[in-house]
C-alpha cells in the first residue's frame, strides 16, 4: 500500500509537471531539435548565418550538402529524408516528374547570375573592359575557339555554373530569342567555347580556390558574380566580370518545403530569410543580390539581360550529353586502384561495381552523367606492393564500338582479385609517366590520375621520395592533378601529400561509398 | 519513500491539478469562446492577406480562425487531401467552378476581385508608345493594345527591331511573361484574354474555334521556356531580376498595388499597364463545409475584411475601399474598366489549356 501510494504520487508529479511545462518544454525540444536541409553545395557561406537564423525563429538548421544532379537525385530517391531543399536553382528538379512530387513548396531567397570574371589586362586586349558595351555569346565563343582565352569552368553535369555558361551560350546562339528547343543548339559554336576550358571541376567552390592559386596560368573563370566578387581580395590581378550581352542564367537560391508536417517551420524560416534582417546580412557576407525591395545589394549591381530557361527536360539532356560526348575536350583518365590484401571481400565487390558502374551499369540519374564518355581515353592500373597491370581502353565516336570497349573494361574490372601490400607511390609515379608519354603524343586533352586506396603505403616508394620526383620535373610536366579517393583505413595525410602538390584533392569514400566518390570525381576528369 | 511524504506529495498533486485546471478556465474566459477552426487552401497571391494580423483579428472577432495552405489555383480541384480542407480559394472562375463540381459545393462566394494587367517598365514607354502599342487614358494611366501586341508577339518580332528602340537593346523576342498555363489561374487569364482578340473579339467556346486558334496560342507560352506554377514566379522575377528578365508581366492589378503600397515610396520606375480588352479575376470562395460557408459570408459581407481586401488591392463589391486606398498611398488605378470581356465557359478553358499543354509536351 504504501509502495503504491508513493508511486501514484510520483507519478502525479511528473504528470503535473509536464502539464505546466507542457508548452515550453515543447518549445525547448523544437528549438533543440535540428531540421535537416538538403543544400546545394553553393551555400556553404550561408554556415556563419545560421546562428542567426536560429535566434530569430527557434529553428536550428542542418545542412546537407551535394551537387546539382546529385541533389535531384536525393530529392527523387530520399525527399523524405530531408525537412527542407535549398539550392542554387530548382528548374532541373521541377522538370523532373519525381522530384518535383517531393516539393511541396518554394520561395525564391537571393539572386546572383553566373557570369564570366577575365583579368581585366586580358579583358581590355580583347575589348570587353567597357562594361556598358559587353561582348555577345558568340563573340565569346569566338575568342575561344581562336585560344585567346583559358577558362576555369566546372562540369555543367555536375555543378550549375558550368551548366548555366553552357545554356547561356546555346540559348543566345539559337538567336531566336526564346526558349531554346534542342534542333537549334549551335555545337560547333559549344565546341569552340569548350576549347577555352582549361580547368575543369565538380564544384565552384574548389574551381574558385583552384583559380587563386593557378590564377597565373589562367586568363579567367566561370562563376556566381558573388563569388567572383568577394574573390576580390585573394587576387594579384582583378577581374573584368563580364556579362554576356544576349543574357546570363541567374541563380535564385529557393528554399523549399519537402515534408508537410514542417509547413509552419518552413513558413517562419521563409518569412525570415526573405525579411530585411536576413537579406541585410546575406548580402553584407555574400555579395548576392537581395530579394528585399528595400535592401541594397552589397558590391556592384549590373543591368543585364536574362535568358529563358529550357521548358523541356530533354533540350537539357541533350545539352549535357552532347557537351560531354562530342563537345568537350577529350579526357585521359586514369584510375589506379589498390588490389592489396585487405581490399578483400566487401571491398574488392565495391571496386568492380563502382568502376562498372562507370561502363554503363548504374542507370541513375547521377550515374548517367558520371558514365565513360565518347572519345575518352581510359587508363586502368592495378597495384599492390608492386603495378600489377596498366591497360588503356580508347573510345571514340562510335557507340557500337565503343560498347565493346566499355564491355572489355567492365570485364576487366569484374575480375579484378586481391593480393598482397600496399605501394601508393610506386603505383602513382609509374601511372604518372605512362600518362606523360601518352600526353607528349596527344597534348590536347584533360589529363587527370585518380587513385583509390584503403590502406597506408607500405611498399616501394615513400611520399617524401615520390615528392622529389615531381619536384624534379620540368613545369609543364607538372600539369596533372592527382585525385585520391580514401577508403576504409587509407590516411588523410598520405593522400594530401599525393594530391596538394599537383593541385588535385581528396575524395573521402567512408562517408557515402565507394561508387558515391567515384561519380563525383568524374566533375574533375 | 516515508508514508507522511507520500500523502504530503499526494495531496499537492490534487491540488496542483485543481490550481492548474482554474487556471486553464480563466485563460479561456480572458480569451472568449474558443475560436471555430478553419482550414482553407487558397492561391498564393492571397497568402499575405490571409496572414495579415488584422485580418486574422477581424476573422477572431467573428468567432474564426483561419488557417491557410498555398495550392496553384487550377492544381485545386485535383488536390490529394481536399477533405482536410473547409474552402477553397482560388483565382479566377473556371478554377472556382472546376473545384465547385469537385466538392460539390451548392454555394461559392466572390467577396473581391482583381483585373489582369501587364507590369512593365517607366522607361519602355518611350517605345512602347513609338509602336502605338500603349497609349495614356484620362491623364492618369496606361492602356495597352491587345491586338497590337499579340500581332507583334506572333510574327516572332524582336525587342531590338521595334521602332525607335534606344533602351531595350536586346534580341529577345517580345513575350508577355507569365505562370505556367497547367496549373495557374494567371496564365490562364492570358489565354483567355488572347483567344478572345484572336477570335477577332469574340468569346471562344466551338471547338472548332478552338482549333484554329491554338497554333496562335501555344507559341504565347512554348517561347516562354520554363515557367513557374504559381503567380509568385514572374512577380518575383519582375520586382527582384527587373527589365532584363520582365519587360512585360502578365500580372494582377491587386499584386502589382499591394507591392507598391507596401513600399516606402511607390518604385517610380514600375507601372501597370491595362490590357484593352481586360479580364477580370474573380476571387471566387468554394467552401466545403458549414465553417467554410462563415468564412466566405465573413469576407464578403464584413466591412473591416472588405477595406483590408482593398489593401491587398483588391476591388471589393463597392468601390469605395479601393478608391480610398489607391489616394491615401498615392497610386493611379482606373476607378472603373471598360471593355472587359467574359473568360471562355468552363469546357472551352480546359479544351484551350489541354490543347497547349500538349504543345508543351
Amino acid at each position: 500500500m504504501r509502495k503504491w501510494l508513493g508511486v501514484l504520487a510520483l507519478a502525479g508529479v511528473l504528470l503535473l509537471s509536464a502539464c505546466k511545462d507542457g508548452k515550453e518544454a515543447a518549445q525547448e525540444a523544437a528549438a533543440a531539435a535540428e531540421l535537416t536541409v538538403l543544400a546545394g553545395s553553393e551555400l556553404k557561406d550561408i554556415e556563419p548565418l545560421l546562428p542567426q537564423i536560429e535566434a530569430a525563429t527557434g529553428i536550428r538548421l542542418k545542412l546537407h550538402y551535394a551537387g546539382t544532379l546529385d541533389a535531384v537525385e536525393r530529392l527523387q530517391d530520399e525527399g523524405q529524408a530531408y525537412d527542407f531543399a535549398w539550392l542554387a536553382s530548382n528548374k532541373y528538379a521541377l522538370l523532373t516528374p519525381a522530384a518535383k512530387a517531393r516539393i511541396r513548396a518554394s520561395e525564391r531567397t537571393m539572386l546572383s547570375p553566373v557570369v564570366i570574371g577575365i583579368k581585366t589586362s586580358v579583358a581590355r586586349t580583347l575589348g570587353w573592359a567597357d562594361a556598358a558595351r559587353p561582348p555577345s555569346w558568340a563573340d565569346i565563343a569566338r575568342a575561344c575557339g581562336e585560344g585567346r582565352l583559358r577558362l576555369a569552368m566546372t562540369s555543367p553535369a555536375s555543378s550549375n555554373t558550368g551548366f548555366a555558361a553552357v545554356l547561356g551560350l546555346a540559348s543566345a546562339l539559337a538567336g531566336k530569342g526564346e526558349a531554346l528547343e534542342l534542333a537549334d543548339i549551335d555545337f560547333a559554336a559549344q565546341a569552340r567555347f569548350a576549347r577555352a576550358q582549361t580547368v575543369t571541376a565538380g564544384s565552384s567552390g574548389w574551381l574558385a580556390d583552384t583559380y587563386v592559386r593557378e590564377e597565373a596560368r589562367l586568363d579567367g573563370l566561370v562563376n556566381y558574380a558573388s563569388v567572383l566578387q568577394a574573390l576580390a581580395p585573394k587576387l594579384s590581378e582583378p577581374l573584368t566580370l563580364v556579362y554576356p550581352k544576349d543574357g546570363v542564367i541567374t541563380a535564385d537560391y529557393p528554399f523549399m518545403l519537402l515534408r508537410e508536417e514542417r509547413r509552419a517551420d518552413y513558413d517562419r524560416l521563409v518569412a525570415y530569410l526573405r525579411g530585411k534582417e536576413f537579406q541585410q546580412a546575406m548580402t553584407a557576407s555574400t555579395y548576392r543580390q537581395p530579394v528585399h525591395p528595400e535592401v541594397q545589394a552589397a558590391g556592384s549591381k549590373t543591368d543585364y539581360f536574362e535568358l529563358a530557361f529550357p521548358a523541356r527536360l530533354e533540350v537539357i539532356d541533350g545539352l549535357l550529353d552532347a557537351y560531354l560526348h562530342a563537345v568537350r575536350r577529350p579526357a585521359d583518365s586514369t584510375f589506379i586502384v589498390d588490389v592489396s590484401g585487405s581490399m578483400q571481400g566487401e571491398r574488392i565487390e565495391q571496386l568492380r561495381k563502382s568502376l562498372q558502374g562507370l561502363a554503363g551499369a548504374d542507370s541513375s540519374l547521377t550515374g548517367r552523367y558520371a558514365r565513360l564518355r565518347d572519345r575518352e581515353r581510359i587508363a586502368l592500373v592495378r597495384f599492390s606492393d608492386h603495378v600489377e597491370d596498366q591497360q588503356v581502353w580508347e573510345l571514340g565516336k562510335d557507340r557500337q564500338r565503343n560498347d565493346r570497349q566499355l564491355q572489355a573494361f567492365s570485364d576487366y574490372a569484374g575480375q579484378l582479385q586481391t593480393t598482397g601490400g600496399t605501394a601508393i607511390y610506386t603505383a602513382a609515379k609509374a601511372a604518372y609517366e605512362a600518362a606523360l608519354v601518352r600526353q607528349h603524343r596527344d597534348p590536347d586533352r584533360t589529363y587527370t590520375l585518380l587513385l583509390m586506396t584503403d590502406g597506408k603505403n607500405n611498399e616501394g616508394l615513400s611520399a617524401k621520395e615520390f615528392l622529389a620526383w615531381f619536384a624534379a620535373l620540368p613545369p609543364e610536366r607538372q600539369r596533372i592533378r592527382i585525385f585520391a579517393v580514401r577508403y576504409g583505413e587509407a590516411r588523410s595525410e598520405e593522400l594530401d601529400a599525393l594530391t596538394q602538390p599537383t593541385g588535385g584533392r581528396v575524395f573521402d569514400a567512408n562517408k557515402h561509398g565507394l561508387q558515391a566518390a567515384f561519380k563525383e570525381i568524374r566533375g574533375y576528369q | 519513500m516515508g508514508p507522511v511524504l507520500a500523502l504530503i506529495l499526494g495531496v499537492a498533486v490534487v491540488a496542483g491539478i485543481l490550481l492548474s485546471a482554474f487556471d486553464k478556465r480563466a485563460e479561456e474566459a480572458a480569451a472568449g469562446p474558443a475560436l471555430t477552426q478553419v482550414r482553407g487552401l487558397i492561391g498564393s497571391e492571397k497568402e499575405t492577406f490571409y496572414r495579415d494580423p488584422r485580418v486574422v483579428a477581424a476573422f477572431a472577432r467573428l468567432g474564426l480562425q483561419v488557417d491557410v495552405q498555398k495550392a496553384g489555383s487550377r492544381e485545386m480541384a485535383a488536390h490529394p487531401e481536399l477533405k482536410r480542407f473547409d474552402f477553397g480559394h482560388p483565382a479566377g472562375s473556371p478554377a472556382a467552378l472546376q473545384l465547385q463540381q469537385v466538392a460539390r459545393a451548392q454555394k461559392t462566394y466572390t467577396p473581391f476581385f482583381t483585373p489582369m494587367a501587364v507590369a512593365s517598365w517607366q522607361k519602355l514607354l518611350p517605345v512602347l508608345e513609338a509602336n502605338k502599342l500603349v497609349a495614356r487614358r484620362d491623364n492618369s494611366y496606361f492602356i495597352i493594345d491587345m491586338q497590337r501586341l499579340l500581332g507583334l508577339i506572333g510574327s516572332g518580332t524582336r525587342w531590338r527591331e521595334l521602332h525607335g528602340n534606344t533602351v531595350y537593346d536586346s534580341g529577345r523576342a517580345v513575350l508577355i511573361s507569365s505562370t505556367d498555363v497547367r496549373k495557374s489561374n494567371s496564365a490562364a487569364m492570358y489565354l483567355a484574354l488572347a483567344s478572345y482578340v484572336l477570335n477577332d473579339g469574340n468569346v471562344v467556346h466551338a471547338d472548332d474555334d478552338i482549333a484554329r486558334l491554338l497554333p496562335a496560342l501555344t507559341p504565347l507560352f512554348l517561347k516562354q521556356g520554363f515557367q513557374e506554377a504559381s503567380s509568385a514566379g514572374p512577380f518575383d522575377d519582375y520586382t527582384g531580376m527587373g527589365m532584363g528578365k520582365a519587360p512585360l508581366v502578365m500580372v494582377y492589378e491587386s499584386q502589382f498595388l499591394e507591392y507598391q503600397s507596401r513600399l516606402p515610396q511607390p518604385n517610380p520606375d514600375m507601372v501597370l499597364l491595362y490590357p484593352l480588352p481586360t479580364v477580370f479575376t474573380k476571387h471566387v470562395l468554394v467552401p466545403f463545409s458549414e465553417a467554410g460557408s462563415r468564412v466566405g459570408e465573413a469576407l464578403q459581407h464584413d466591412a473591416e475584411l472588405q477595406r483590408l481586401a482593398a489593401e491587398y488591392g483588391y476591388r471589393g463589391a463597392s468601390p469605395q475601399h479601393f478608391t480610398a486606398f489607391m489616394q491615401q498611398k498615392k497610386l493611379q488605378a482606373p476607378a472603373t474598366l471598360v471593355d472587359v470581356i467574359d473568360p471562355p465557359g468552363f469546357a472551352a478553358m480546359e479544351k484551350l489549356i489541354d490543347g497547349i499543354a500538349q504543345g508543351l509536351q
